[in-house]
């Protein structure tokens, strides 16, 4: 190799060793903590009829009072997430909306949990007392959406269960299961071994339909409110029975 | 063999950099405006956030240039401006077809009574320039006026389909709505009379059950429904499904704003109604069963009807009547220039 091109060869390395140090330099874009003392869940809700996974507006599923149904929305808050291991609980101040069909939607993410081996996480299904007042959330149209009109109380609709269900005649009738209202506020409790112990984990929060239509009671859409937002013992039942919905897989 | 490594190393390094992006830009070059009067869109808090695109920042003199383009019949071949069907003294509709009204659009991402055009306003703007006008690009860079235009507010030499929908989209996000007397009631400013208040009643509680669509705020969801205008879909009312080709959309069709609802007959997709009173009637005891019909439309009490009596429907409508908003449809920065 000539002297020149040697100057010439060593210039490049310069310059790429240097190139390489800004990108590595380079800020990202998403600023990861990078204390090792806490981790970050993604809990995916996804929607099931028993052990079927539903498509969305397929009336073909069936419930304990043994409807034939479909589901076309689902929409819903969940809040008021506690995670306990033996010796720390983590809880979140945040509200999430929910909307299983819409993939940016069908999440939540929690971050700074301190490693532990949890066994047992609650949440809300729904918003606290506090929260649930209107124009409390930040005005997105999801939130907007979700407005329980003062009209009626205020606030926000906890959870906006659609769909189709066929009647005793096999016609096709809709079903609007609206809930809100404090006293309606539904707690899940699950005790479950949850590995947090790394960076990221995922984890998989299945809702299963039948439930909201039965345990403890058989919620018959053709002889109950196929629409609850105004009868407040529908709302009872429903909210009785959406305790326990949620079963929670974890991914990684 | 060290000096291969890091040139490697720097090779990758280079492409992470090529292909790193935080936000997804769109791909028109847009220089960042200079010399030019930024506009902010005020709204009250009972509107949803409104979220602007970084690279088309609103600016009085891209508004302006929005609105010369809106009412200029240089944007189509046969002589036709936008706001020959879409007048602002009617909302920006016409008395004569079922045009959509121009109306806090920048809250929107469907568009279209089917939703055919999903995604932000330069997307359907976009949509309006190359599809439904065809504009001859040519045509507009022949014109002296819009290239000093153009060069000004997006330092541009060129006219281009995209930065007409740019310009466009700005005007579009000034259309704002939002002076109504329900907006002086819903601000504490004003008060509604003991007819608009029970209507107001009616709507947003399950007697009349409006605002679980129209969200109070927008008065749109920003979804579809079929509320059973029809029980048999076939040409125009099949809405959606005209685009998803799913059967479950049938019928299915954007709810659209009632703002300024008085002034926006006829009413639905193809303007079957021309009075308020009428899709009163519709909503009270016409509402036609099929397999898609929406399940806030299949409760019971509007299955056989919402029941109102002759007085809850002069309600409704009076209630309906304040959202009219003169400021709007009178807005100067929204005329004719
Ligand atoms: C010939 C009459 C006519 C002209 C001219 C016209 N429009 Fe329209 N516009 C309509 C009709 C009719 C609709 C509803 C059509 C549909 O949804 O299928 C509509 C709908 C729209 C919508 C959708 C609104 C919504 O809520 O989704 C936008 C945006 C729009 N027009 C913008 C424009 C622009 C920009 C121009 C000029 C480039 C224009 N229009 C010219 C008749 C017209
Ligand atoms: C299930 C959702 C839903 C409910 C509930 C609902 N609407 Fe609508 N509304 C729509 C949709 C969707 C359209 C357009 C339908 C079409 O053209 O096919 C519409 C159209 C209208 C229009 C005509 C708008 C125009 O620009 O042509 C008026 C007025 C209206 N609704 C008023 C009401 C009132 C008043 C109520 C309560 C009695 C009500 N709506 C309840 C979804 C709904």
């Amino acid at each position: 190799m000539s002297r020149s091109c040697k100057r010439i060869e060593s210039l490049k390395l310069f310059a790429t060793i240097l190139l390489a140090a800004v990108v590595f330099c380079f800020p990202s874009c998403k600023k990861e903590s990078i204390d090792p003392t806490y981790s970050k869940a993604k809990f995916t809700i996804q929607m099931y009829s028993a052990d079927t996974k539903i498509v969305w507006d397929n009336v073909g599923y069936s419930n304990a009072a043994g409807n034939t149904f479909g589901v076309s929305n689902a929409n819903f808050y969940i809040s008021g997430i506690v995670m306990k291991s033996a010796t720390k609980t983590y809880t979140s101040k945040k509200a999430f909306y929910i909307d299983p069909k819409i993939a940016a939607k069908s999440y939540f993410l929690l971050d700074s949990i301190p490693p532990a081996d949890y066994t047992e996480i609650t949440m809300y299904i729904g918003l606290d007392k506090n929260t649930n007042k209107s124009n409390s959330l930040i005005a997105t149209t999801d939130n907007v959406n979700m407005a329980w009109p003062d009209m009626m109380g205020g606030g926000y609709h906890f959870l906006k269960l659609e769909g189709s269900y066929l009647d005793s005649l096999n016609v096709t009738k809709g079903y609007a299961i609206h809930l809100g209202k404090n006293e309606n506020l539904i707690t899940v409790k699950l005790t479950k071994l949850m590995h947090q112990k790394y960076w990221n984990h995922t984890y998989t929060l299945n809702f299963n339909v039948n439930e909201v239509f039965a345990n403890p009671y058989k919620y018959d859409l053709d002889l109950e409110a196929n629409y609850t937002m105004s009868d407040s013992l529908a709302m009872l039942r429903i909210k009785n029975n959406m305790t326990d919905v949620f079963t929670l897989n974890q991914d990684n | 063999m060290f000096l291969r490594l890091i040139r490697i190393i720097s090779r990758s390094a280079v492409l992470l950099l090529l292909f790193w992006s935080c936000r997804k830009e769109s791909s028109v070059p847009v220089d960042a405006p200079v010399n030019l009067t930024p506009y902010a869109i005020t709204y009250p808090y009972y509107f949803p956030i409104l979220e602007l695109p970084a690279n088309n920042p609103l600016t009085l003199e891209g508004i302006d240039l929005g609105r010369h383009l809106y009412y200029d019949t240089i944007l189509s071949r046969d002589g036709r401006a936008c706001a020959n069907c879409h007048f602002q003294a009617s909302a920006f509709t016409t008395y004569t077809s079922n045009a959509l009204a121009h109306i806090n659009l920048g809250w929107n991402n469907s568009f279209l009574w089917n939703g055919k055009v999903q995604g932000s306003m330069e997307d359907i703007m976009m949509f309006e320039v190359e599809q439904f006008f065809n504009t001859d690009v040519a045509k507009m860079n022949r014109s002296v006026f819009y290239r000093k235009e153009f060069k000004k507010v997006y330092n541009s030499d060129t006219i281009t389909p995209q930065l007409l929908s740019y310009a466009l989209s700005q005007f579009f996000r000034a259309m704002v709505s939002k002076n109504s007397l329900c907006d002086k009631f819903f601000l504490h400013t004003a008060s509604l009379n003991a007819s608009q208040t029970r209507g107001f009643n009616i709507f947003t509680t399950e007697k009349g059950d409006c605002f679980h669509c129209h969200s109070l705020g927008l008065f749109t969801d920003n979804k579809f429904h079929n509320i059973g205008l029809d029980s048999i879909f076939i040409g125009v009312n099949v809405g959606r499904y005209n685009v998803t080709g799913k059967e479950s959309d049938l019928g299915h069709f954007k709810t659209p704003t009632l703002r300024n609802i008085e002034l926006t007959a006829p009413y639905m997709h193809d303007g079957r109604y021309t009075t308020l009173e009428e899709v009163v009637d519709h909503y009270d005891s016409k509402v036609k069963h099929s397999n898609t019909l929406d399940p806030i439309m299949t409760k019971p009490s509007k299955l056989y009807g919402l029941g109102l009596t002759s007085q809850d429907k002069a309600d409704l409508v009076a209630f309906l009547k304040t959202l009219t908003d003169t400021s709007f449809t009178n807005n100067p920065l929204l005329q004719k220039p």
